[in-house]
């Protein structure tokens, strides 16, 4: 059989396996704003229960050491997609620091995630 | 008490060894298809991942997954062999790990199917069995091209939430070389 091109049984399986693909690939209801598993999330982000991603417990407490602040709104469980970055931002750049997030997030709108991150940038770039 | 790893390392080979040359006169048994004993397999994968559990069920488009394999004969009847190679997950997510297991040819066609684990471990760790069922098309000398249907489910791993699971359905497409 080696060196023959695709006989009958060859294309039977092979048109089987494109079906079956084509209809993974096109005919599923699928959720892609849900997530599986961790990794499909930003960084400093975990898939929840609720297959959403939410800010993890590490970048939720913008304070570090100290206990922390925590953000409004996120890790009681309410939404993040209007703060995309901010506070993982604010973890990354500061770790152990112990800057008030709340006041920052107070201060921009909630529904503008760029000016969420302005505010957090500009308040670092004075910290 | 050192020298007992190295002696069961021994015999393992030997068995392995024993059952690569039985395999090796496989020819004599099946005229139909000429199998090798070694071969190397490059694969692409896409397709369905799901998660469930606690909380609600997902699906999604899975990750583009590429592999290599090397796979290995080790029984002649069913022609049986061993994978093992590395996955690299692509296309929204990036994440790196292995999979290995065991292929059985249950008939004389290229019928094959498969079972064993996928271990990612970078940048998180996720583990879980996968299986497979697909054939290949021998295009040329020592050349197949396989398709199978491949299934993964990760049930533990620190990349998976709590109380959840994580799977994934692919068409794989392979490319593989007989190397021995």
């Amino acid at each position: 059989m080696r060196g023959e091109l695709l006989g009958p049984a060859g294309l039977g399986w092979l048109a089987a396996l494109v079906v079956v693909g084509a209809a993974l690939a096109t005919g599923v209801a699928c959720t892609p704003d849900l997530c599986t598993r961790h990794s499909e999330c930003p960084v400093g982000y975990t898939c929840s229960a609720t297959a959403q991603c939410e800010i993890g417990p590490d970048a939720a407490i913008a304070g570090g050491g100290d206990g922390g602040t925590t953000v409004p709104g996120n890790v009681d469980g309410g939404p993040i997609a209007d703060l995309p970055d901010a506070a993982v931002l604010l973890d990354a750049a500061l770790p152990g620091g112990d800057l008030d997030a709340s006041a920052v997030i107070d201060a921009a709108p909630l529904d503008a995630g760029p000016e969420v991150d302005a505010a957090f940038l500009s308040l670092m770039d004075n910290y | 008490m050192a020298r007992r790893p190295t002696l069961a390392l021994a015999l393992v080979l030997s068995v392995i060894g024993g059952m690569a040359d039985r395999s090796a006169r496989a020819d004599d048994v099946d005229q139909t298809i000429d199998r090798p004993i070694i071969a190397l397999e490059g694969r692409i994968g896409y397709g369905m991942a799901f998660g469930g559990g606690a909380g609600v069920s997902v699906e999604r488009w899975s990750p583009v997954t590429f592999s290599a394999l090397v796979d290995h004969a080790v029984v002649t009847d069913p022609w049986t062999s061993v994978f093992v190679g590395v996955a690299v997950e692509g296309h929204g997510r990036g994440a790196a790990g292995a999979i290995a297991g065991l292929r059985v040819r249950p008939t004389s066609s290229q019928l094959r199917l498969a079972g064993g684990g996928a271990l990612m471990v970078f940048p998180a760790t996720a583990f879980g069995p996968l299986a497979s069922v697909g054939t290949c098309i021998a295009m040329a000398t020592a050349l197949d091209v396989c398709g199978d249907l491949e299934a993964t489910v990760f049930v533990v791993g620190s990349d998976i939430p709590d109380e959840r699971i994580a799977g994934q359905i692919q068409l794989v497409i392979g490319v593989g070389f007989d190397a021995w």
